[in-house]
């Protein structure tokens, strides 16, 4: 069932033009999604990950940033060329988000109801006037059932103040769905919550995306959750994604420094505890890019053209890439 | 192992009332956040506190911070009593237990100058001249992997993890002998995280100082602890040395609390718990075994009678039914 290809990203540049200079947050980001797959993108805060979802959903900050090159192609058509009235028919529609903390997706002035009922009746293109509530009430309780939420006929009547952490993240997620997208875009769901609250809902998503075979991009700093729920990961540094490939390979025989010393530095639940591996030193400012790799000032194997050029992509494997000089091409 | 424990905490209980009204308040019942819980820490020793939120872990922690008075039962430093301290009695306990918490962008004033924040607790406690407190500082800078000249700036120049050192710097400065650690590396990076649990094993080295490890995350505990207390709804459900915890895990909470953690890497075989529901409301706990409603394994008997805690290998502790 993992098909074609439903998102591919092509050189994404997304910078922060500001009155003291310019931070390339994202920077040359690559990569696709088949139907039906789990892409992890996995790196540490301020690597670029959450501003490459922000853009692929157009929805980016206010305050100068700008996605200045590249494209998204979204069942082959180009969304940053799209108008923003084509955008908002996109939007929910074909490619959707869950952000991290459901506090904040979440309307606190009106019930579960009348936020699922609204996101329905958009997407479904129903006249505001016109169309019987008690229909859309229904189509909001079954959306609930959807995501597993017991007894959705009371809880369609409450705030979400009055509803737990992992429920108000089960409803912003049937809120999302709501649309049938292709590709839903998970950015840390699950971060705000409880391991065992965690534990469920990432198997709910699993079991929503074998219904519904959309492709998921789910973005975490966190390789249990990776290693739980992902297909293939793109390890991203600097703005840049420095390794991909399918998740097995990306554990076992990591190619890049980066994301060999980043999972070293995992305390595990198993073998010996002893010290912890670290990575010295801090990542470069996006604002100041050194010329060649941007793990350079951090590496363990750094060598002189490491410092002079950055590498470019080499392909490692069965789709398997990783930005380092030192790796032998495949 | 000395026999005597640095800090007892002895059957202690806190119920915060919820009350309706102002005036002529009524109360509408208690909120049994720790239920008679015990446990022992003793001197240069780790001990993890895990469970989730509203387990009661952080509430047991500010008990021991003097921050909260128990509503039953004693804390105990060094076979005295900590509630009911005054004045300098007080002070010197605070000056003995210190804390880390867990976000280092609030627990620093942004206004003080960090070397000022670190020295804060000496100037408070009488450490001496201002040139003495001045080595102290610039020592416990070095301690915690910073540069002595540091001092003389603001946090929001730091990152992340140099804010927890500060964090820490300041805690270490009067010389406590436990220092209550809520979820320190929490709230950063992972590579950032292995330089700070390394720090703190070291500093424990080095001074031989206790930690309160309070966490959420088990293989931090794991790398941390000597012992390791699991809670659920303000009890304890299983206590145990943490490597006898970990390799054989009784209680089905735990069980189910190991399972969810997701550090099993792709391809390996996990026995996977998922826990129907969510953690009831400690205002009405379920009757007998506070676990039954949850519990993969209950039986008929679970809802009835509360299971003791009871040691079924040397050191390991479980409050279940199927130990009986």
């Amino acid at each position: 069932m993992k098909g074609e290809t439903v998102l591919e990203v092509r050189d994404l540049h997304t910078h922060f033009f500001l009155r003291r200079g310019v931070v390339k947050a994202v920077d040359g980001v690559s990569f696709s999604i088949r139907r039906g797959e789990v892409l992890g993108l996995v790196g540490e805060s301020g690597c670029g990950k959450s501003l490459t979802a922000l853009s692929l959903m157009r929805l980016l900050p206010k305050g100068g940033a700008r996605t200045i090159k590249g494209e998204v192609l979204l069942g082959g058509e180009n969304i940053l060329e799209c108008t923003p009235a084509e955008m908002r028919e996109i939007r929910g529609r074909r490619i959707s988000m869950v952000l991290q903390d459901p506090q904040t997706s979440l309307n606190p002035v009106f019930t579960i109801g009348d936020q699922l009922r609204e996101a329905i009746q958009r997407r479904k293109r129903a006249p505001l006037v016109g169309t019987r509530r008690a229909d859309m009430m229904k189509e909001a309780v079954a959306a609930l059932r959807r995501v597993e939420i017991a007894a959705p006929e009371q809880r369609i009547g409450q705030y979400p103040h009055q509803m737990s952490g992992g429920m108000k993240q089960r409803v912003v997620g049937a809120i999302a769905i709501s649309g049938e997208p292709g590709v839903l875009i998970a950015d840390e769901p699950t971060t705000a919550l409880d391991v065992t609250i965690q534990l469920q809902y990432l198997k709910l998503l699993k079991r929503l995306q074998a219904e519904t075979g959309m492709a998921i991009l789910f973005i975490t700093h966190d390789f249990g959750v990776v290693g739980r729920m992902c297909d293939r990961v793109a390890v991203m540094y600097a703005g840049r994604i420095v390794e991909c490939g399918p998740v097995r390979q990306i554990f076992e025989a990591p190619q890049h420094p980066y994301t060999r010393a980043l999972i070293a530095s995992v305390p595990k639940m198993t073998g010996a505890v002893g010290r912890l591996a670290t990575i010295e030193g801090q990542p470069p400012s996006l604002m100041d890019l050194p010329a060649g790799c941007r793990f350079a000032s951090r590496c363990t194997h750094v060598e002189q053209r490491c410092l002079d050029a950055y590498p470019g992509t080499v392909r490692v494997g069965d789709e398997h890439t990783a930005d380092c000089w030192r790796v032998a091409p495949s | 192992m000395n026999a005597a424990p640095l800090l007892r905490v002895d059957g202690v209980r806190k119920h915060f009332a919820l009350t309706k009204g102002i005036l002529f308040a009524k109360t509408l019942g208690y909120i049994k956040a720790v239920d008679d819980v015990s446990f022992d820490i003793r001197a240069g020793e780790t001990l993890g506190l895990v469970g989730e939120s509203g387990c009661g872990k952080t509430t047991t922690s500010r008990m021991i911070l003097n921050l909260e008075e128990p509503t039953e039962g004693r804390v105990l430093l060094d076979g005295e009593p900590i509630h009911g301290l005054r004045g300098e009695a007080l002070s010197a306990y605070r000056a003995k237990v210190q804390a880390v918490f867990q976000d280092p962008w609030s627990s620093l004033n942004p206004r003080m100058k960090v070397g000022r924040t670190i020295a804060e607790s000496l100037i408070v406690n009488a450490w001496g001249d201002q040139a003495s407190i001045d080595e102290r500082v610039r020592e416990l800078l070095l301690q915690v992997g910073l540069r002595p000249e540091q001092a003389q700036q603001y946090p929001h120049e730091f990152s992340g993890g140099q804010r927890q050192r500060v964090a820490l710097a300041a805690a270490l400065a009067s010389r406590p002998k436990l220092i209550v650690l809520d979820e320190p590396v929490s709230a950063l990076d992972v590579s950032i995280r292995a330089q700070m649990m390394n720090l703190l094993k070291d500093i424990q080295a080095q001074d031989d100082v206790a930690y309160l490890l309070v966490a959420h995350d088990l293989a931090t505990v794991r790398h941390m602890a000597d012992h390791t207390v699991v809670m659920y709804l303000g009890k304890i459900v299983e206590q145990a040395p943490t490597a006898s915890l970990f390799d054989d895990v009784r209680h089905p909470y735990t069980k189910a609390l190991f399972s969810a953690v997701l550090v099993a890497w792709p391809g390996q075989a996990v026995e996977e718990i998922e826990l129907r529901g969510e953690v009831p409301s400690p205002l009405d706990p379920p009757s007998g075994c506070r676990f039954h409603t949850r519990c993969p394994s209950v039986m008929p008997h679970c809802s009835q009678r509360e299971p003791a805690l009871r040691e079924i290998s040397p050191g390991h502790f479980v409050a279940c039914h199927l130990f009986e």
